[in-house]
Parts: C-alpha cells; structure tokens; sequence
C-alpha cells in the first residue's frame, strides 16, 4: 500500500510524531502511558461525589523544574506535558530563536481556576481592588505563552479554543505548518484543569451521569503535548519516530453526520480511503457522545465497509476536553509505532502486523468533530 | 495607629501571599532593594500596590507610588505610615 | 485567496458601511461607559456598541454579548458576499479573549442586573444563572457553533483565543484551511464584549489612560478598551470566480509569532511583531519595499506604539517613512479580540477607497515615534497592498497581508 501525493494544495512534506508527552490520572510519559494501555489500568477513581479523573498526586514544581511563582493549574499541566515530550524527544529544552519551532496550545475551559479566583475578588472588594499579577494568568491563553516562553517557541503560535476539539485542532495546526514547510519542529497538544466549578457544571448540565457504571464516561484532567517534526529534521538529528501525522479532516454539524465526515476527510488529506484504515481510537467513553460516535461508525461500516478495531482509551483517564485528542493521538501514535504490544482490556489488539494505519476521532458536544490519520508509513 | 514594626511585617506578608514567592516573611529585609532582592517586575509592582490598597484601605494613584517610595520595604512603610497618619 | 464579505459592529457603527464612514470623518466612539457599573472604576470612559437591536435569530442562538456581536457582523459579511446557502465546504473560525464571560460573572456573583437603560443596549440582557450558561461563558467553541448554526456551515468550526491577537489570528486559520483545501468559504471573526471581568482586569494593570487615547503620540499614556466584533469572508479564488462574487481584496499571507519574553510586557525593539510581518511577507512572496499601508495595533500604551514603530522600521528601513500608517484604536477604542478582524476590514476598506483613515488626537511628535501616521485627517493615498498588525498579552503577534483587488 502506498500514499499517493495527496490532494492538499500545499507543499507537502512528511509530518513525523517524535515525542509524547501524556499527562492524565492513567499515565505521567511515554512509557506510563504505554504500560498503562498495555495493562488496561485506569485512572478513574470513585468517589462519593462520581467517578472522576483528577491528577491528585500533581504538583508543578516536580514536573516543570521552575521556580515560576504562580501557575494555574491548566498552564501548570500544560507546562509539565511540553516538558516531558521535548526530553521524550530528545531535544533540548530551549530553541534559539532562529530555530523555525511552532507551538498550538489547545483548551476547552483554559485557565478557569484564575479566572475564579481573580473574579471572586473582584465580586467581593470591587474592581479596583482586581489582582494585576493575577488577570494575564486568567487568558486562556496563558499556557501556550508561557511554554512559548519556557522553551523559546518564537515562531508560529496557535492557541485553539474549540471545546473538546482543541487539541484536535492544535494538532492539524502542526500538520499543515510543517507540512508547508513554514515550521521544522512544532509542540502541539492541550490541557484542561477539573474539578470545582468546571465539573459542578458539567455534571449538572448532564454531561456525566453521577455515579454510573464503570462503562460510562468520568470528567477527567491532564494534558497531552506531542512534537511533530519534518521528517528530514528528524532524520538529520536521528530522531526516534514513533508515528506520521498524515491527515485531518473537519466538519461540524448536527448529530453523529460530523463526525463521519471528518473521519473520511483525514483519510482523503492522507490520500487514502478509509478502508485502508486498520483502526480507530474512539472521541468517547459513554454517555451521549457514545451514541453519537457510534452511529457515525455504523454508517461508515455500511457505507465505506469500514471495520475497525476500536479502542476506547477514555475508558482509562476519563474526559479530558481540551487534551483529549491529544492523549488519544499519543495512544495512537503508540499504537501504529508497534511498540504496544500486548493485549488489553481496551481492545487494543495484540500485534496488528505492519503496515498500521489508525484513526482518532475527537468530538465536541456542540457538534464539530476532527479526525486525525496516524501511520507507520514513512515516505 | 499601627505601630511601625507591625506595618512592615504586614508587608512582607502580603507581599509573599500576593506574589506567591517562596520565602518566609521573616526573612526578607526591610532594607534589601525592593525590586532586586525580590525580583518584581512592573506587574508584580503593581500587584503590590493593589496589596497595600487592600490591606491598609488606602488608594494609590499614579503619582503616588513613584520608585523612590518603593525602594525598600521601609521605603514603603514609611509611605503608608504617613498615608495612615500615624 | 480573496475576501467577498466584510462585517463590523463597533462603537463607529452597527455596520461597516456606517463604521467607515465615521472612521473617515474622523470621529471617535470613546464616551463615558454606561454599561458598566461605573462608579467604583478607576477608568470610567471607553467604547460601547450602542443602539443595538439584535434580531430575534441571533438572540436565539446567541449565549451572551460577545455571541451577538459575533452573529450581527456574522450575517452582514455573509450577506454581502451573495453565498446564500452554507454547506460542507463552507466554514467558521472566531476568536476572541473572553467570549460571553458575563456568563461566568453571574456565576461567581459578580453581575447585578443592569438599570433600565434610556438607550437600549443588549446589556439589558439579565444575568444567567444556569450549569449550561456557564460552560457557555467557559468554552468559547459556543461563539463559533453559533455562527455555523446561523450560517448553515457544515464545514471546518473552530474557535480561538489569543488574546488581542485573536481577531488577525482568526483571519490567518481561514487562510491555512483554504489553502489546505479543508474548505472553499472560511467564514472568519473576532469578537470581544465589555464586561466587568475583563475591565476590572486590564484596569488593574494601568494599560488605560484617564486622558485620551493618543496613538504613537509623545504625550500617550495609555489605551481605552471597546467592544464588538468584525468577520470577513475569506474564499478560494476559483470558487469565487467562478460564481462571479465581488472580490474585496486579495489575502497574500499571514505571520504568526510569540514574543518569548513576558507575560504583560512588550520586548523592547519589538523582535515578535518584525518575525509576524517578515513571515507574511515571506508566505505573500512581496518585497519589504512593495507595502503601502499598514494598519497599526497602535494601542497608544508607552510601551505598544514605540516597540511597533522599532518593528516596523527594523522590516521596512528607509522605506518605513513611506508607508501610510494609522491606528484606528483612538476612534474605535481597542476592542479586544475584535480588534485584529476590525482593522483588517479598515485595511481592505482602506485598499478599496484609496483613503486612509486617521490616527486621531495626535499633535506632539514622539522620538521613538517617528514614522507618517496620518495625524488627524483622513488622507487619499493610492495604494496596492497593506499590512494589518496585532499584538497581545502572553505575547502573540499575527501580521496579515491584503492586495488591492485588481478588477
């Protein structure tokens, strides 16, 4: 099987993921990851209020190494996870300037936390009373300045604010920037901080069931950073590739159709039809995201004879929103490497024999949806 | 009103809640470069400020909180003594 | 890449046709806020959108402000653009620094419901309280679902959110999605509304002057914030050929860059902003010497208007001296993220008419500040191509670049 030229209309260099660095209640690194989705261990924990998937054991300090004197807690996680994929890469932990790196930071609910803590003052002491040191903290896009800054991302910067597609979206931000050749290295991702406010709101707007069977969906955190290189930077340094980001594919709409369409518009920006996809990593875990995903994947099957293996990795650390599709992509970045080998309670399968193409799906509750294209075929 | 003691160490305590630094309020100095020892920046300055306007119920306008006010956390005590009226 | 649908609502204007007009006639949307409970702010003067009557198909989809600003410029870009129908191929892209986060007020208590108003305004919306309500204020994909529903765009939905950057920011993903063929129509927005989060906020860091906003001028001292929202319909060439639409510019390119120095301060000599307009230079294939124009962040902060003078000249040389350059913030007032989609429709504007608008209040030159910045009065100039900066906290930059459409 071969990947023709595809149809996109820019210059068209090969888009390599060199990195992980998977940041959730299942995994901290690469290698955690990997175990984790070897073993079928989750993250989730029960509590007496629900099922969630917090990071309890998360400090900054411990995984930034930097004496910053205040973080939110999404800026805080999206720190750690560009940290822990830029050594997974083998990089060094600042550019120089005239390196062409890019960066995409993408989060649904960005940096919440401030913006309370910020807001509450403001409500009970009056406006001029506000925090300055506080408010730029409060943006959301706050984390991506601040990896920017920790790692002299000078170039190209993108900040996806798309709901629980935002890491979807960083992601093809990477693909098309160095695939038109404007970028050589780029740290894409997301992260999203739970808890309080955030999760009170989702539960009561009834997007997590409280207290449901270990099949439905919980509110989770974490972040998933990845570094996507060109492939001839990463040859020239010798880099070890873990998967080729080799399409996208977008669409929005009412119900389950979205997602159908943008699961076959990444494998068209592959150059390739669907039925040459060997599996695909599911935007879901439960509740009525479930439903949806499912319908689209049935259609495909009558329509395209689409049959996938399907892994539900969100069954492991829960709803992450905003980095979702991130960690899913580092599983199936792990997945198409061949470095998960064993079989697991996800229904990764146990060695699908080479070559391996994968498919993730991210989905936001408001209707857009992304499909990501990871292969092990390296032009 | 407060006695001058007290009004530095209210200071320093809101100065190390307010910028989060990682250092215990006793042992910063009274006499140390404010900026420097500490390693504010324009934003935490201000920040600061706002402190000092919340802590005390003062307000600091433009003109008020020039550097030579803020040289030294005595500097600055010293300014609020005389805002208080003390 | 070409630009057929242009929509503005601002403090100048419901509508773009009305927003030029003042822009060119030199008059100003600054006044004493009445939205905001005034009386315990430090800075009590910016610019409101006034007089706004919103249609009941955007109240239905909108969660907030922010979302009908978004939606009234929306439907006035798409309506000019002759398209009609949405479709697969057909996309959004907005962004914006704090979308409907009155919603996120209410939740923490800090929106009290506002006085009867003899001028209507949307503010007269009540506060909400509801788990919906808030992750509406919280995720600002709400902002880009909505534009899609009123459009019926069933293609590419994305929001972004890059501080004041964020409006050229949404302008530069519609050009990187067409020309990756994910759509043939990019329907592509900033929006930014007042509210008491993000006053209270960019109050407390002293970005705002009590005096008049002065752009590039010595005695400036600080910036006025605004609200609105502008869209612009960016197409595939072809596509608009071949349906014989009225092409309001040219999109060549696009820079996008982060300063990599701090938080809420600009670097001195403005490194990020001269990558962001190298790089759209570059991805354009036009010569330093080829600009005509370019419409300035020029947010009238000490800081802002020196840097991006520095950058300016370090890209441009001598040929800086020559380029038509005006900041509209001191008429508009700096509507957030708004601003970089507002100005780039007063640069295309701006192409269209051969007229460029005027930095208004200014009167002493700056040393710092020593480039033609079109003082006061509108100036006919015949020009081919222009530059749109925008430059925001966290330090992101993005350039845009636009041609004279040549009929």
């Amino acid at each position: 099987m071969n990947f023709p030229e595809n149809a996109n209309k820019t210059a068209c260099r090969a888009v390599l993921v060199t990195g992980l660095g998977p940041l959730c209640a299942a995994a901290t690194g690469a290698g955690a990851l990997l175990a984790a989705l070897e073993q079928g261990r989750s993250g989730i924990t029960t509590t007496p209020a629900g099922r969630t998937a917090l990071l309890s054991g998360f400090s900054a300090e411990q995984h930034t190494g930097s004496d910053k004197p205040y973080l939110d807690r999404c800026s805080a996680l999206a720190l750690a996870s560009a940290k822990l994929a830029l050594a997974d890469a083998g990089l060094a932990a600042k550019f120089p300037e005239s390196t062409r790196a890019g960066l995409a930071f993408g989060s649904a609910y960005g940096a919440w936390q401030t913006m309370e803590l910020f807001f509450r003052d403001v409500a009970q002491k009056g406006a001029n009373l506000a925090r300055p040191f506080l408010f730029p903290h409060a943006y959301l896009s706050a984390p991506a300045s601040l990896i920017a800054m920790e790692h002299g991302l000078h170039g190209y910067h993108g900040v996806p604010a798309s709901g629980w597609n935002a890491s979807a979206h960083a992601l093809a931000q990477g693909l098309d920037q160095v695939r038109s050749g404007r970028c050589e290295l780029f740290l894409a991702g997301g992260a999203d901080a739970g808890g309080g406010m955030l999760f009170e709101a989702l539960a009561a707007a009834g997007h997590f069931e409280a207290g449901s069977g270990e099949k439905s969906s919980a509110p989770g955190e974490g972040a998933g950073m990845l570094v996507l290189e060109e492939a001839g930077h990463a040859a020239q340094r010798g880099a070890r590739v873990y998967a080729r980001l080799a399409g996208a594919g977008f669409a929005s709409g009412e119900g389950s159709e979205a997602l159908r369409r943008a699961l076959e518009h990444a494998a068209a920006d592959a150059g390739i039809t669907l039925a040459a996809v060997d599996g695909y990593v599911a935007a879901s875990a439960g509740g009525g995201l479930e439903a949806q995903e499912n319908e689209a994947l049935a259609a495909l099957r009558q329509d395209a004879s689409w049959n996938p293996r399907i892994t539900r990795v969100k069954t492991l650390w829960g709803e992450t929103f905003g980095a979702g599709a991130a960690l899913a992509a580092s599983a199936a970045a792990l997945l198409v490497s061949g470095r998960l080998l064993a079989e697991s309670v996800t229904a990764v399968p146990a060695s699908s024999s080479p070559p391996r193409v994968w498919l993730v799906g991210s989905l936001d509750p408001g209707g857009a949806a992304v499909g990501l294209l990871f292969t092990n075929i390296i032009p | 009103m407060a006695d001058p003691d007290n009004i530095e160490e209210r200071l320093k305590r809101l100065l190390v809640e307010r910028l989060f630094l990682k250092i215990a309020p006793a042992a910063m100095s009274s006499s140390a470069p404010l900026l420097e020892a500490f390693g504010l920046d324009s934003v935490q300055l201000l920040e600061f400020v706002v402190g000092i306007e919340d802590e005390f119920q003062i307000s600091l306008e433009g003109t008020d909180f020039s550097l030579s006010s803020f040289r030294t956390l005595a500097d600055v005590a010293g300014f609020v003594r005389g805002r208080l009226g003390a | 890449m070409v630009i057929t649908g242009l929509g503005v609502i601002s403090p100048l204007g419901l509508e773009s046709g009305e927003f030029w007009a003042n822009l060119v006639a030199g008059r100003s949307g600054i006044a004493p806020l009445e939205s905001l409970p005034v009386a315990g702010l430090r800075y009590r003067r910016g610019g409101e959108v006034r007089g706004f009557l919103p249609r009941r198909e955007w109240l239905a989809l909108a969660t907030g402000r922010c979302s009908l600003y978004l939606l009234a410029a929306g439907a006035e870009a798409w309506a000019g653009s002759g398209l009609g129908a949405g479709g697969e191929r057909v996309g959004v892209v907005v962004a914006s620094n704090f979308g409907d986060v009155e919603l996120v007020e209410d939740r923490l208590g800090g929106r009290e419901t506002p006085p009867a108003n003899p001028q209507p305004t949307v503010y007269s919306l009540q506060p909400i309280i509801s788990p919906a309500a808030t992750l509406a204020g919280l995720n600002q994909q709400t902002l880009a679902d909505a534009l899609s529903r009123l459009l019926g765009a069933r293609g590419p939905s994305l929001a972004l959110s890059l501080s004041c950057s964020s409006g050229g920011a949404a302008i530069a993903e519609a050009f990187d999605l067409i020309r990756a063929g994910r759509a043939d129509v990019m329907v592509a927005g900033g929006a930014d509304a007042l509210s008491l989060f993000a006053w209270s906020g960019l109050s407390a860091l002293r970005a705002m002057t009590s005096e008049e906003m002065r752009p590039f001028d010595r005695r400036r001292s600080g910036t006025l914030f605004s609200e609105g929202a502008g869209v612009l319909v960016l197409e595939d060439f072809e596509h608009a050929r071949r349906r014989g639409a009225r092409m309001r510019a040219e999109m060549l390119g696009y820079g996008s860059s982060n300063n990599v120095h701090h938080m809420a301060a600009p670097p001195p000599g403005g490194r990020g902003l001269e990558k962001a307009m190298r790089a759209a230079l570059e991805q354009g294939g036009l010569a330093p010497e080829a600009v005509d124009h370019i419409n300035a962040h020029g947010t009238a902060t000490p800081g802002n208007d020196a840097t991006e003078t520095a950058a300016i000249k370090a890209v441009f040389g001598a040929h800086a001296r020559d380029i038509a350059i005006c900041s509209i913030k001191a008429a508009t007032g700096h509507t957030m993220g708004a601003a970089g989609a507002i100005e780039a429709i007063a640069a295309i504007l701006t192409l269209e008419e051969g007229l460029v608008p005027p930095t208004l209040n200014y009167g002493e030159p700056d040393p710092a500040c020593d480039l033609d910045y079109t003082p006061n009065e509108a100036r006919r100039r015949t020009l081919q191509t222009a530059l749109s900066n925008s430059s925001g906290i966290g330090g992101n930059n993005v350039a845009v670049l636009f041609r004279r459409f040549a009929r």
